[in-house]
């Protein structure tokens, strides 16, 4: 079984790679086998969003709302995806952290629990993150602490050189992910993908 | 209590008959409260307590936070009389909300709604002769529940906005 945790600021386009991942997972066919994957939605606020797209499109979703599964709710991740693992074993979870939480730490409260393989992606809204590059600085910096995949997303809404500004200040913050680019609305190339499930 | 004397409808009247006035406690309940004068006209021979009820919030807002982050989650519901002319107005609702915020200087994480549509209902009755009664109804309604994820505002702005736009939408639905 293998994990990824898929972080990234608020409307990063987070649940856009998740449907995309999933649907590549569990196939296209006339039965798909939906319990292949199962994603594990963390809202902070009490109503959740989300969980509400991704289950409308028939994927499995475990819902953790009210609390942050990188601090508040650290301990409970770990118990749910051994229960996940018991109950359903399936090929993959993807855990879709809350878009103010930092996936390095969702990986660390697991990994003191399991030992499962994990791997951490960072989804970058190129349109917004010249805007939230002062303010939210901090967030974003430590969200992008020791993260394996980083897409920048919405590249369709910039131009060529609003990305490389992206990419630029992004690799301040992590020069050793590795970088793609993407309109995860329009679709992720084989690819991104592929790499994100370790093919 | 001397049980010779007991009188189990007086017990039942004193302690597990509800007040009249309609406000749902039982009487015996009244003797925890502040008491004052019946109100005219009324047929129970208790005294009154006097309490307010809590009149319940249309939208109904809860604000919590999280590091930087206030962010409140809200659900209401409107009835409309045409359910084709909402998505403008509930897309208007997310806007106004998004821009009270940067007015104030805050900056937005994401401001997200679920909106269902409802036709039609029924309604339901039992009268305790075995069975359930059933009819049809229209109600034209639309049902929304969300989240705004916002930074550099105060939840007590937060939850005012969010109050405010939602009179805002319910006024151009009933226009």
């Amino acid at each position: 079984m293998k994990i990824l945790i898929l972080g990234g600021f608020l409307g990063s386009g987070k649940t856009s790679v998740i449907s995309q991942i999933a649907k590549r997972v569990i196939g296209e066919g006339n039965e798909p086998d939906k319990a292949r994957v199962v994603v594990i939605e963390n809202e902070i606020g009490e109503v959740g969003i989300d969980n509400q797209v991704l289950g409308a499109n028939g994927y499995k979703v475990e819902n953790m709302f009210s609390g942050c599964i990188c601090c508040t709710m650290g301990g409970e991740i770990a118990d749910n995806v051994k229960r996940i693992q018991n109950d359903i074993s399936p090929e993959l979870i993807i855990i879709e952290a809350s878009g103010v939480g930092y996936p390095f730490n969702i990986k660390e409260n697991i990994l003191k629990a399991l030992d499962v393989r994990c791997k951490i992606c960072c989804v970058i809204d190129a349109k917004r993150w010249r805007r939230l590059i002062v303010p939210m600085g901090m967030i974003l910096k430590d969200q992008l602490r020791e993260v394996d995949i980083i897409i920048v997303n919405k590249t369709d809404l910039v131009d060529e050189s609003e990305i490389k500004y992206v990419t630029d200040t992004a690799k301040e913050f992590n020069a050793s992910a590795e970088y793609f680019y993407a309109s995860a609305t329009q679709g992720l190339n084989d690819e991104i993908i592929g790499k994100l499930l370790g093919e | 209590m001397d049980k010779s004397n007991y009188d189990i409808d007086e017990h039942i009247s004193e302690n597990h008959s509800h007040c009249d006035c309609g406000c749902g406690k039982l009487h015996s309940e009244h003797e925890h409260h502040e008491h004052h004068e019946h109100h005219e006209g009324c047929s129970c021979n208790y005294e009154h307590h006097h309490h307010e009820h809590e009149k319940k919030k249309e939208c109904n807002v809860s604000i919590s936070y999280h590091d930087q982050s206030v962010i409140a989650s809200y659900k209401f519901d409107i009835n409309v009389n045409e359910l084709s002319c909402s998505n403008e107005k509930l897309g208007e609702f997310l806007l106004d909300i998004g821009r009270c915020v940067e007015a104030l200087g805050g900056i937005i994480g994401h401001i997200k709604a679920v909106v269902c549509f409802s036709e039609s209902g029924k309604m339901l009755s039992v009268t305790y002769d075995g069975e359930v009664s059933e009819n049809p109804i229209e109600i034209k309604k639309v049902f929304i529940e969300g989240v705004a994820i916002v930074f550099n505002v105060d939840g007590d702005s937060l939850e005012n906005i969010i109050s405010e736009s939602y009179e805002t939408l319910k006024n151009k639905f009933n226009q």
